[in-house]
């Protein structure tokens, strides 16, 4: 059960950013092992969570936290996957297997995700891939912003936020998974 | 490289089109340019007969070969540079079918009639045409951004029906493209006078609190777009290996290169025009008992202007042959290609005058115009500079220009 660590996180919104950026760290240290868990019973909690760190320098942070930065995207995968597996408009627009290396060119920060059309699932994590089809670069904020939806990933690519680089019909099609992703990781649930 | 038989067949019925058709009547109308629309679209309606054009069912087929698209840009430009212009400026007029409800309703039927006019709208007249710093503006208010500012050398813009605009977004801090209908929005536009490129216009455009839709901004046609299960071929009807450029050297700089190396064959066209009637003045025209194509002089210039047309024709295959392949040369061989065929061209066309002599520079004979047309050439799309700034960004990862 997680609704003790989700007292917790719904007090750290009464706390100015200053002093949620200086609890994060041990805030995401206890969500570590639980993330897949926290998700499901309160999505709509990691969701404004994620929102407010959206609103952080991430690249700053990361930099300043190395630690902690794989367990950020932990959490922030744990999202993507649940969101995924029980969401058929999700699952709908996963029509290819696509995997996609995430690399932020402002601080230590690598990523992965892979889509798997048979099972209609997303999976991620820190870290890259051997061989994946493509290969995102840009400032970490973007890429979480992809993630989360604070960037629309066309549009985002058209106005050079960040580059891609692989077979561009891979790229067309992971486009609208991500946008069905991160509509749903904006909608509370 | 070849021409394949149906490339070859292609540039012959172009070939026999420009010859029976335009040319008998270029010399009047680029004196009395700039073309009107009707005009325009006169040519513009035989062109499409030939596969050549903008509108959905036309547009895959010529922008989607890349041979054909060069091919287009020498013949053309061999006739007349000005509707070469005229025709290739109209590009922006394919994303007419992903801009908003409103947008398509307005200028959908035109565009599948092959009438809907383009104009792209980059250079401004304070900051040349630095597109990654316009100062153009687009506001978000509400479901539209609102234009403010100048843009100048505007091709086509007189007449056009959409005009795709450079600006910068202040919503996403970012710079974007946004398309101007002319049906559901209006802007002012003042003709600009020049010394060659007669027969198309070219203009100032003032865009003062222009409204358009928030779903006319191109990133958003863009993301709509494939949103609605397109690819990026749909979009722009590009060879894929161009659209693969998008994501190797970025969207707009993909585009540059498959324009610049329209704009090499421009240049190549302009050269041949010229070098054919240099060498057959030279053949004709006699002076002291011989035709002067006999004088050693006279066979150096000749001699220069046939290395220069070759030189540069080879250049720009190169140029396309990267745009084939895909090849991650295509920026550096497009922006060398655009340079140097461009400055080539005014050195041809200025020595076919000299092999004219005083008759060359006669207002009613061609090669003044020829000349005219050349001069222009290192100018837009890039000035020649600004092209070498690009092949030494490519060749040394050094940028000098930011």
């Amino acid at each position: 059960m997680t609704d003790e660590l989700a007292r917790r996180i719904e007090a750290s919104f009464e706390k100015d950013d200053d002093q949620l950026e200086e609890d994060l760290p041990e805030l995401l240290d206890d969500i570590d092992g639980q993330a897949d868990e926290l998700v499901r019973e309160h999505p709509a909690l990691v969701s404004r969570l994620l929102g407010r760190m959206q609103e952080m320098d991430i690249a700053e942070f990361v930099s300043e936290n190395p630690e902690t930065a794989d367990q950020f995207q932990e959490l922030l995968w744990a999202g993507v996957r649940v969101l995924a597996e029980n969401d058929d408009e999700v699952s709908e627009q996963i029509t290819e297997d696509i995997s996609v290396n995430f690399e932020a060119d402002d601080c230590p920060m690598t990523g992965h995700l892979r889509t798997d059309a048979d099972a209609g699932t997303v999976t991620g994590g820190s870290g890259h891939l051997d061989d994946s089809d493509l290969t995102i670069t840009g400032p970490a904020d973007t890429l979480v912003g992809l993630i989360t939806g604070g960037v629309d990933p066309i549009q985002g690519f058209m106005q050079q936020k960040y580059e891609m680089d692989g077979p561009v019909h891979k790229g067309t099609r992971l486009a609208p998974i991500m946008n069905s992703l991160s509509e749903k990781a904006a909608t509370p649930q | 490289m070849r021409l394949t038989a149906e490339q070859e067949a292609f540039r012959d019925d172009l070939r026999q089109y420009l010859d029976s058709e335009v040319d008998p009547v270029v010399d009047d109308l680029d004196e009395n340019g700039p073309l009107d629309r009707e005009t325009l679209l006169t040519f513009i309606r035989d062109l499409r007969e030939l596969g050549i054009g903008f509108d959905p069912e036309t547009a895959p087929q010529f922008f989607g070969d890349v041979w054909r698209f060069v091919i287009t840009a020498e013949e053309v430009s061999r006739v007349w540079p000005s509707l070469n212009v005229g025709l290739m400026m109209s590009f922006p007029s394919v994303f007419v079918r992903f801009a908003s409800s409103e947008t398509r309703e307005a200028m959908l039927p035109k565009l599948e009639r092959g009438e809907c006019l383009g104009s792209l709208a980059v250079t401004e007249p304070s900051g040349g045409s630095d597109t990654a710093r316009p100062r153009t503006t687009a506001r978000k208010e509400g479901e539209e951004f609102v234009l403010n500012g100048q843009k100048t050398w505007v091709g086509n813009a007189h007449y056009a029906d959409v005009v795709l605009v450079v600006a910068e977004d202040e919503s996403a801090g970012a710079q974007d493209m946004f398309l101007v209908d002319r049906e559901n929005a209006s802007f002012e536009t003042e003709e600009l006078e020049k010394l060659g490129w007669k027969g198309v216009s070219n203009a100032r455009i003032t865009f003062d609190e222009v409204r358009v839709p928030a779903d006319n901004r191109l990133s958003t046609m863009f993301s709509n777009a494939i949103g609605a299960g397109n690819d990026m071929n749909d979009i722009v009807p590009f060879p894929e290996s161009v659209t693969q450029l998008f994501f190797e050297q970025k969207p707009l700089n993909a585009t540059f290169s498959f324009m610049r190396t329209g704009m090499a064959f421009m240049a190549v066209g302009i050269m041949q025009a010229a070098f054919d009637e240099a060498l057959a003045h030279a053949t004709d025209r006699e002076t002291f008992g011989s035709p002067i194509g006999g004088h050693q002089l006279v066979q150096e210039t000749l001699y220069d202007m046939r290395v220069g047309l070759e030189t540069s024709r080879q250049l720009a295959r190169r140029a396309a042959e990267s745009l084939e392949t895909g090849s991650e040369d295509a920026r550096l061989l497009s922006s060398m290609a655009k340079g140097y065929t461009s400055e080539t061209c005014v050195d041809v066309t200025s020595n076919a005058i000299q092999v004219f002599g005083g008759e060359g520079l006669k207002t009613d004979n061609r090669l003044e115009r020829y000349f005219r047309d050349a001069r222009v050439m290192p100018i837009p799309d890039g000035t020649t500079e600004i092209q070498k700034l690009i092949v030494g960004k490519e060749l040394t990862d050094l940028s000098a220009y930011t």
